[in-house]
C-alpha cells in the first residue's frame, strides 16, 4: 500500500488502499463537491480557516455535510471547534485516517437522506441521527458565551447557532420520540422573556423590590443580652453598648456576631432573607428565581429506534437487488416471492390475517469476515429462525444480516414466537460479538392490495 | 386491726384541746389556712361585690383599645420551634384582634426551623424571621425581637402555646385601664392535663397558684411573675429598661424591673393562653429546679435593694419581692423547722399527727379547688381534675417541696444557675462576673 501525497491541479490529496482524501489548507481549496473523497484533512494553523471550512462542510444538506473530517494534528484548536471534526490525526499515516473515514463512511452509506429535507425538524432530526450513528459517539454540548443558552453542540450549533434553544427543544423532542437518550449533564436558567442565559443575579428588598440593600451584622452583647446591628453600638471609633454603656473589648469574649441583617436604603425595612432577582442582560426583564426557564442540558447518544428510523430510509430507497441465488438451506428467492403472492391471493379471497416481515442488523466485525465465515454464521441464524417457525411458514434468508418471512393465518401483534427470535438473535450476536447494533424486526399484515414486490423492498 | 385505731385516733384528738392543736399544727394553721383559704375567700368576696364595677370599667377599657387599635407586636424567641410555626399562626389568624405583626426569632435552632421560618415568612404568615445562627440564650432573642417590633405594645409568646379566640384582645385591655399599667400577664392553662398524672396535677397546680394566686397577688398589687408563655408589655417601658436580662427566671426579672421604675403590672385571668406541661417527673424536676433557683438569684440577689429604704423604694414593689421569698424560700425553711419540731417534741404521737396531717391538707386542697371553680371560666371542664386533687398533698406539700430545698440550696451555696446550659456559656460566665 503506497502512500502519496500528490499535487495535481492545485489539489492535495493522499492515497492508501484505493481511497482517496483530500487535503484542505485554505477555505478556497474546498471543491464544490467534495462527496468523491473519502474524506477530507485540513491542515492549517488559522483557527478562522478552520471554522469556515468546517462550517461550509457541516453546513451541507444530508450526508454530504457528514463527510469524515480530520485535522492535522500540528495545530491546536479548541476542543469546542474540533468537536465539529472528526478529531486530529497525523497526517503521515495516511492507513490510519483512511481506517477512520472508511468506517464512517460505511455507516454513512448505510444511511439515505430522507426526501423531506427541507423542512428544519426533519433536517435538525437527520442529521443529529446520521451524525450520530455514524460516528458512534456521544453529542456532548460545551458550554460558550458565544450561545444564548450558554451551550454550543457540535455541529448542530455551526448552521444554527443563534437558535440554541431551537436546537435544544429539537433534541426534546427527539428524546421523547424515543429515537435519542441523554445523560444529565447540566442545568441552564434562562430569561422567561427572550430565553437569554446572560443575567445578573441580585438580592434585593422583599418589599420594595429595590436593589439598593446593605447588610449589617447583629452584635449580642453577653452580659446584657442586648442584641441589635452593628450601627446602634457605634459610638465614633468604638463600639459601646446601648444597654448598658460598657465598652465592647473582645468579640468571642464579651460579645459576638450571631447574624446579619439587610437594611433597605430605599424604604429602610430591614429583613434577613431578600429576594433573588435574575435581571437579564439582553432584554431586562427582571425575572424572579421561580419564574426562569429551566431547561435541562444531556448528552445525546442514539437509540435502537433512532437508528430503526435512519435504516428505515435506508432499505426503503434501495435499489432492489434480490437477485442472489437460493439461500444456503432454505427456499430460493423467486420461491419465496411466488409463495408470498399467492398467499396475497388467499387474503384477498378468505380475509385471513397474514404476516409478511423481515429481520436486519448491523455489523462491522461480521463485514470483514471471509465469505465461508459469513455463511456460517447466516446458517446458524437461519438454523435459529426456523426453531421458532411452524410448517407453513416460510423463510427466506438473503445474506447473513438480512432474512424474509412469511407467517400464514398469523397476526404480528399477537405472535410471542417473533420476540423471541429478535430476543435470540441479539442474544448470539452480543454474546460473541463486542460491537453490535440491534437486531431490527419490521412486520407487515398483508391486505388484498398490496405489491409483493413493493412490500419486500420496504421491509 | 382497724377497729382498734380509728377510735384510739378519734379519742386522742378530741381529748386534746384547741391550743395543743395549734401548738402541733401551728404551720398549717398561720401559713397555709390563712393565704390558701382566707385570703382567696376574702378576695373572692370582694370580687363579687365589685363585679358589676368591674365589668363595665372592663368594657370601657375594651371600646378604648378598639378606638385607638393600637399596632401589636407579637415576638415569639425560641430554639427548635420550627415545628409549632405553623400551628401558631393559624391559632393567632383567629384571633379578635387584628392589628399586629409576627416576629419570630429563631435562637441557633439546630434543626428545620430556618427553613420552616423562612417559608412562612414568605407566604407572608410570618412578618419577620429573624435567625442567629449562633444561639444567645432567652433573652438575647427577646431583645432581638424587641430591637425590630414596631408596635406600640409588645406580645411575648412561647411558640407551642394556643390561645383563645380573645387572648390578644384581653391582654391589651388592662392598658386601658389605667395608664400605669405596663405590663399584663396572661393566664397559662395546662393543655395536655389529661396526658399523665403528672400534667394533672401541675393542671391543678396551675390554677392555684398561675390562676388564682395571680388574680389575689395582683388584686393586692404585690403580682410578681408575667409568665414567658403570655405576656403583654409596653414597648416604652421594654425600651426604658432595655428589655429582658439573662435568665433563667427572666420572666419574673423583667417584671420586677418594670415595677422598679415606677409601672404597674396586672393579671388578666381572662386572656386565656394553653400550653403543654412536662409530662414527666423527671423533665418537671429540671424545670422547677431551674425556677426556683432563679428566685435566690434574682429576688435575694440582683434586686436585694428593693428591700432597702432608698430613693427608689417602693412600697407594693416591697411587698411583691417581700411575699415571694417569704411564701417560698423563708416557709421551706419553715417546714424543715417543723418537721424537725413535730419530730423532736411529739416523737410519741407521730402515728395520730401525720395522718391529722394529712385529712387537714386534703380538706383544705378541696375547699381550695372550690375557690378556684368560683374563679375559673372553664370550671365544667376542669372538674375533670377533682379527683386528682387528692394527691395535691404530696405533689405540693413532699415532691415540690423537696425540689424546692435542693434548688435553693444549690443555688445559695453554689450559685448553680450560672452552670445551667439553657444559657450558653460564654453568657454565664459573663453574667456570673457582672454578679447578675
Ligand atoms: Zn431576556
Ligand atoms: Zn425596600
Ligand atoms: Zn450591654
Amino acid at each position: 500500500m503506497l502512500n502519496v501525497l500528490r499535487n495535481n491541479e492545485t489539489k492535495q490529496t493522499l492515497t492508501a488502499q484505493g481511497h482517496e482524501l483530500l487535503v484542505v489548507y485554505r477555505t478556497s481549496d474546498l471543491p464544490k463537491d467534495w462527496a468523491q473523497y473519502a474524506g477530507i484533512v485540513v491542515n492549517t494553523d488559522s483557527e478562522k480557516t478552520l471554522l469556515e471550512i468546517v462550517k461550509k462542510v457541516r453546513c451541507e444538506q444530508g450526508t454530504l455535510s457528514l463527510i469524515p473530517l480530520f485535522v492535522n494534528e500540528l495545530h491546536t484548536f479548541q476542543e469546542e471547534l474540533l468537536s465539529h471534526t472528526d478529531g486530529k490525526v497525523h497526517i503521515a499515516q495516511v492507513d490510519t485516517i483512511v481506517k477512520k473515514a472508511i468506517k464512517i463512511n460505511k455507516r454513512l452509506g448505510q444511511i439515505i437522506t430522507p426526501l423531506n429535507l427541507s423542512v428544519y425538524e426533519v433536517q435538525i432530526q437527520f442529521k443529529t441521527l446520521a451524525f450520530l450513528y455514524s460516528r458512534k459517539r456521544l453529542l456532548t454540548p460545551f458550554t460558550s458565551r458565544k450561545s444564548k443558552i450558554g451551550y454550543y453542540f457540535p455541529m448542530l450549533s455551526l448552521w444554527n447557532g443563534d437558535d440554541s434553544l431551537g436546537i435544544l427543544k429539537a433534541l426534546e423532542t427527539m428524546q421523547h420520540g424515543g429515537l435519542i437518550t441523554s445523560t444529565f449533564k447540566d442545568h441552564v436558567h434562562l430569561c422567561k422573556n427572550c430565553s437569554g442565559n446572560y443575567l445578573n443575579f441580585k438580592e434585593i428588598c422583599p418589599s420594595c423590590h429595590d436593589a439598593d440593600i446593605q447588610a449589617r451584622d447583629m452584635i449580642h452583647h453577653f452580659v446584657c443580652a442586648h442584641v441589635a446591628p452593628e450601627d446602634d453600638f457605634k459610638k465614633g471609633d468604638h463600639l459601646s453598648c446601648p444597654k448598658c454603656d460598657k465598652k465592647l473589648r473582645h468579640i468571642g469574649i464579651d460579645y459576638d456576631k450571631p447574624s446579619a441583617i439587610f437594611l433597605c436604603n430605599s424604604c429602610t425595612n430591614e429583613f434577613q432573607n431578600p429576594q433573588i432577582q435574575a435581571a437579564c442582560f439582553d432584554c431586562e426583564k427582571e425575572n424572579s428565581l421561580s419564574e426562569l426557564l429551566q431547561k435541562t442540558i444531556g448528552e445525546y447518544s442514539i437509540t435502537a429506534k433512532g437508528e430503526q428510523w435512519l435504516l428505515n430510509y435506508h432499505t426503503s430507497l434501495k435499489e432492489e437487488k434480490h437477485s442472489h441465488p437460493a439461500s444456503l438451506k432454505g427456499i430460493s428467492f423467486p420461491i419465496f416471492k411466488l409463495m408470498a403472492r399467492q398467499e396475497l391471493k388467499r387474503v384477498a379471497a378468505t380475509g385471513t390475517q397474514s404476516t409478511l416481515g423481515s429481520i436486519a442488523f448491523q455489523n462491522d466485525e461480521i463485514e470483514f469476515f471471509n465469505s465461508d465465515m459469513k455463511a456460517a454464521i447466516q446458517a446458524e441464524m437461519e438454523k435459529i429462525i426456523q426453531s421458532y417457525l411452524t410448517d407453513v411458514d416460510l423463510l427466506y434468508s438473503e445474506a447473513y444480516n438480512k432474512f424474509y418471512f412469511l407467517l400464514p393465518d398469523t397476526l404480528a401483534s399477537n405472535c410471542e414466537r417473533l420476540e423471541q427470535i429478535r430476543y435470540n438473535l441479539s442474544k448470539l450476536l452480543t454474546d460473541n460479538l463486542t460491537d453490535t447494533m440491534p437486531v431490527v424486526m419490521h412486520t407487515h399484515q398483508l391486505k388484498k392490495e398490496d405489491e409483493i414486490d413493493l412490500l419486500l423492498n420496504t421491509l | 386491726m382497724l377497729e382498734q385505731i380509728i377510735p384510739e385516733y378519734l379519742n386522742y384528738w378530741s381529748a386534746v384541746g384547741l391550743q395543743k392543736f395549734i401548738r402541733v399544727f401551728w404551720y398549717f394553721v398561720l401559713f397555709e389556712f390563712t393565704r390558701y383559704i382566707m385570703i382567696d375567700y376574702v378576695v373572692y368576696t370582694i370580687f363579687t361585690l365589685t363585679r358589676k364595677k368591674r365589668k363595665a370599667r372592663f368594657e370601657k377599657a375594651r371600646q378604648a383599645l378598639f378606638n385607638e387599635n393600637p399596632f401589636v407586636s407579637i415576638i415569639i424567641p425560641g430554639k427548635n420551634e420550627g415545628k409549632h410555626l405553623y400551628k401558631l399562626t393559624k391559632s393567632l389568624a383567629e384571633q379578635t384582634f387584628t392589628n399586629f405583626e409576627l416576629i419570630i426569632v429563631d435562637d441557633g435552632s439546630d434543626d428545620d426551623t430556618p427553613t420552616i421560618g423562612k417559608n412562612l415568612e414568605k407566604l407572608g404568615l410570618i412578618d419577620m424571621f429573624i435567625r442567629n445562627e449562633m444561639r444567645g440564650g432567652k433573652a438575647s432573642a427577646a431583645n432581638l425581637a424587641l430591637r425590630f417590633s414596631k408596635g406600640k405594645y409588645i406580645v411575648h409568646l412561647d411558640a407551642d402555646c394556643s390561645f383563645d379566640r380573645d387572648a390578644i384582645e384581653n391582654i391589651l385591655i388592662p392598658f386601658f385601664m389605667d395608664n400605669r399599667i405596663a405590663a399584663v400577664g396572661g393566664n397559662v392553662k395546662v393543655r395536655n392535663y389529661k396526658e399523665s398524672l403528672c400534667t394533672k396535677l401541675q393542671a391543678i397546680e396551675y390554677l392555684k397558684t398561675v390562676s388564682v394566686g395571680r388574680i389575689v397577688t395582683s388584686y393586692l398589687g404585690i403580682y410578681k411573675i408575667i409568665s414567658g408563655a403570655f405576656g403583654a408589655f409596653k414597648k416604652e417601658a421594654t425600651d426604658a429598661i432595655g428589655g429582658w436580662d439573662i435568665g433563667p427566671g427572666l420572666d419574673g426579672d423583667i417584671t420586677v424591673k418594670i415595677r422598679k421604675s415606677g409601672y404597674k403590672v396586672y393579671f388578666e385571668p381572662s386572656a386565656v393562653c394553653l400550653t403543654n406541661a412536662p409530662s414527666k417527673f423527671k423533665i418537671l424536676t429540671k424545670q422547677r429546679l431551674r425556677w426556683d433557683k432563679s428566685i435566690i438569684r434574682f429576688r435575694l440577689r440582683k434586686h436585694k435593694d428593693v428591700y432597702f429604704p432608698n430613693a427608689n423604694f417602693n412600697w407594693a414593689t416591697f411587698f411583691s419581692l417581700s411575699e415571694n421569698v417569704f411564701y417560698n424560700v423563708i416557709l421551706d425553711i419553715l417546714w424543715w423547722i417543723y418537721i424537725i419540731d413535730i419530730c423532736f417534741n411529739y416523737s410519741g404521737s407521730l402515728q395520730f399527727i401525720i395522718p391529722m396531717n394529712f385529712t387537714l391538707y386534703f380538706v383544705m386542697n378541696y375547699v381550695q379547688m372550690l375557690s378556684i371553680s368560683f374563679f375559673s371560666e372553664r370550671s365544667k371542664e376542669e372538674r375533670f381534675l377533682w379527683p386528682y386533687v387528692i394527691f395535691m398533698t404530696l405533689y405540693t406539700g413532699t415532691y415540690l417541696r423537696i425540689v424546692r430545698t435542693c434548688a435553693y440550696y444549690k443555688e445559695f451555696f453554689f450559685k448553680r444557675s450560672f452552670e445551667d446550659p439553657w444559657n450558653p456559656y460564654k453568657s454565664s460566665v459573663q453574667a456570673k462576673r457582672a454578679g447578675l
